[in-house]
């Protein structure tokens, strides 16, 4: 496929009764991210992004989309099916949580310029319908999106309690909130450093280059999002985890983290996700997607977790 | 080095006054000719402040606590590498010429609070903005360096097995230590995994403790023993803060700086020091000290270990009070605790643990997983 995708699909690899179940750290908005990241990367950033939202998606704040997207976001109704043709490029974003008992989870994304900004889908169902017609390289089918045999069946659906952990006070470690929105681009977006001067690559973004100490010669440096080989490893079992992980580690018993190797002078600590494609080994090659962390100061935080490079199915 | 105190490690009913108390009164009284409290001119005290208890001006108190109110008082806190920092700071002033008498105390109070608290405070000196969030506290970064190490040098986890096994039989000869039980190597292997490739006894314990030293001038040394102890050279050095934005995660770039800087202070070569007292926080960390300290090449540490050479009575014997690993990792105390080592090996005080005639030592303490590192160099003064 050259250039970014038209189209995304997204359904989460875990499997309850063979339905697509969302993970744990997964919700409406990642979800939403999985598929819109991939159809704005690589595309020189508009001033700002038309976005109609459909289904979950239209939980999700605007402002956590423009920190998604990196610009302004302008919201638009799906419903109002009186909606003008847009000038601006448009993303239609549907996504569709079920209840526990019944319907799958799943995330569709169009850019706008292939539907020419016409009514948008009322429903998600409709606007997945009318991917299928696009031709197939023009789609990026991510997570489970294929439909695949003997698929694994997760663990039953744990009962998150976001409430209690969002109640959760920080002690020591805290992050403030203001220095977790400096770290978003890196976090979320991969984005690191390259210097005028050295030309070295530095991850994450942190304002001054490792390799000769300039801080004046700094540019945004965008890694893939995928492909990037494991250098190290570890899987932390229940009391080695920090105190945001604790509700965590209660419901899954332990995580895997690994360093994954960006380039050679660029390397990225990642939480390990989706357990269900099996552990990752050194050596191996992660994907990357964006996924919740945890609370702290009432709010969940995200950040990209690795899984495995490798075909679903 | 005219004196030095100890209380012992572990966990303790003791609040951080009274070891405090305990520490520096034993230091007192171990030099030789006494030493008037009033005589002390500036206290170093080292401490993270684990659990928030008294982070703000510590070192007044600890100057409080010493019989010492009203002496120069500076609080050093470089985490786990904070006593090894502080006795720089005393030996700096010293040298400056503006300090005759000075003393050095670390302590950490960590069993205080409750296991979740403690926690939020194991994970407060590292990289807070990336590798915290990654889920990451010391024992999941030392958990991604051991799994590239055994995989980069070909080595096993026996290798790791093996510095615990050797650090808890030396501490069971310490009775100060936290730990003073051996262990052998299966029941190291066996262990519950803590972060894989690292189990519970990799990992030293969180330990209560406080130790202190007395250090004067050299000129003045002698009015208070026939026996000093000498700070021959000091070197320190930091790093980038997270592991992952270092060139290669399994050395340490500030222990080996650190190190070179020291010896070139000291003059001395490395086959000219008896022991040395290793960061052991983790099993890993003993052998990526001896390879950054240059006593060995990148990957030989591990079959070092496996030969015998660093035990007891090895040819370079590593942690003959147990290390961090069996004597415990009070964090201010720790590098307090490596020269309060050295003061009574190069005295032949040692007892039960004492290493075979050493006329020098090197001590070696890092902050966190490598971001600071302090190493100092002592000989024997004794006639």
């Amino acid at each position: 496929m050259t250039g970014p995708p038209r189209a995304a699909l997204y359904r989460p690899v875990r499997r309850v009764d063979g339905r697509a179940v969302r993970a744990r750290d997964e919700d409406a908005f990642t979800l939403a991210a999985t598929v819109m990241e991939r159809l704005v990367r690589g595309l020189p950033p508009p001033a700002r992004w038309e976005l109609v939202t459909t289904g979950a998606a239209r939980d999700v704040p605007d402002p956590m989309y423009a920190l998604l997207l990196g610009t302004a976001v302008h919201r638009r109704e799906a419903s109002s099916s009186q909606s003008l043709p847009s000038a601006l490029p448009t993303l239609h974003v549907a996504v569709e949580l079920s209840g526990p008992e019944a319907g799958e989870d799943r995330a569709v994304a169009v850019r706008g310029d292939v539907r020419g900004g016409a009514v948008p889908a009322p429903t998600a169902e409709r606007l997945w319908q009318e991917v299928q017609q696009l031709g197939p390289e023009e789609v990026v089918r991510l997570g489970g999106a294929e439909p695949r045999v003997g698929a694994a069946v997760g663990p039953p659906l744990a009962s998150a309690k976001p409430r209690d952990e969002l109640g959760r006070v920080s002690e020591g470690a805290l992050l403030p909130h203001a220095r977790y929105l400096e770290g978003v681009p890196s976090h979320w977006r991969l984005e690191g450093e390259q210097c005028g001067e050295c030309g070295r690559v530095g991850f994450p973004a942190r304002g001054r280059c490792r390799g000769c100490g300039r801080s004046d010669r700094l540019t945004t440096h965008s890694f893939p999002f995928d492909g990037h080989s494991v250098v190290a490893t570890t899987r932390i079992g229940p009391g080695a985890q920090p105190t945001e992980f604790d509700a965590q580690v209660d419901q899954s018993g332990g995580y895997q983290v690994v360093l994954a190797e960006l380039g050679p002078t660029a390397r990225a600590t990642l939480q390990a996700t989706d357990p269900e494609l099996g552990p990752i080994s050194l050596g191996d090659r992660v994907a990357t997607a964006l996924r919740r962390t945890y609370a702290m100061e009432g709010e969940w935080r995200y950040a990209r977790k690795a899984f495995p490079d490798r075909p679903v199915g | 080095m005219v004196g030095a105190g100890h209380t012992r490690f572990g966990v303790l009913a003791d609040g951080p006054r009274a070891l405090l108390r305990a520490a520096v009164d034993a230091a007192f009284a171990s030099v030789d000719r006494g030493l008037d409290r009033r005589s002390v001119d500036a206290v170093f005290f080292a401490s993270l402040g684990f659990g928030g208890w008294q982070i703000g001006n510590a070192a007044a108190l600890a100057a409080e606590e010493a019989g010492a109110p009203g002496a120069r008082a500076l609080h050093v806190e470089n985490a786990c590498a904070s006593g090894g920092f502080a006795i720089h700071a005393a030996v700096e002033a010293i040298a400056s010429g503006g300090t005759e008498v000075a003393l050095v105390v670390g302590l950490e109070k960590m069993n205080d609070v409750t296991n979740a608290r403690r926690r939020y405070w194991l994970g407060v000196s590292g990289d807070t903005e990336w590798e915290r969030p990654a889920g990451l506290t010391f024992a999941g970064v030392y958990g991604l360096i051991a799994s590239r190490y055994l995989a980069l040098h070909r080595v096993g986890p026996e290798a790791l097995a093996e510095v615990a096994v050797k650090n808890h039989a030396n501490g069971a000869l310490n009775p100060n230590a936290h730990f003073q039980k051996p262990v052998d190597r299966a029941a190291v292997l066996g262990a519950t995994r803590v972060a894989d490739p690292l189990g519970l006894f990799d990992c030293c314990p969180v330990s209560d403790g406080a130790a202190a030293l007395l250090l004067t001038s050299p000129a003045a040394a002698h009015r208070y023993t026939d026996a000093p102890v000498f700070v021959d050279g000091i070197g320190a050095a930091s790093e980038v803060l997270a592991v992952q934005e270092r060139e290669e995660p399994t050395r340490f770039g500030a222990t080996r700086r650190a190190g070179e800087a020291a010896l070139r202070a000291a003059r001395v070569d490395r086959g000219e020091i008896s022991f040395l007292e290793l960061h052991d926080c983790f099993t890993i960390a003993e052998l990526l000290a001896l390879e950054d300290l240059g006593f060995c090449e990148p990957g030989a540490a591990g079959p070092l270990t496996l030969t015998g050479a660093t035990r007891r009575d090895g040819r370079l014997p590593v942690n003959p009070d147990g290390g961090l690993k069996a004597k415990g990792h009070p964090i201010g105390a720790t590098g307090v605790s490596q020269a309060y080592e050295v003061f009574l090996q190069l005295r032949g005080a040692a007892g039960a643990r004492q290493v075979a005639n050493p006329t020098r030592a090197l001590t070696h303490n890092v902050g966190g997983a490598g971001a600071t590192a302090a190493v100092t160099i002592f000989s024997a003064g004794g006639p």
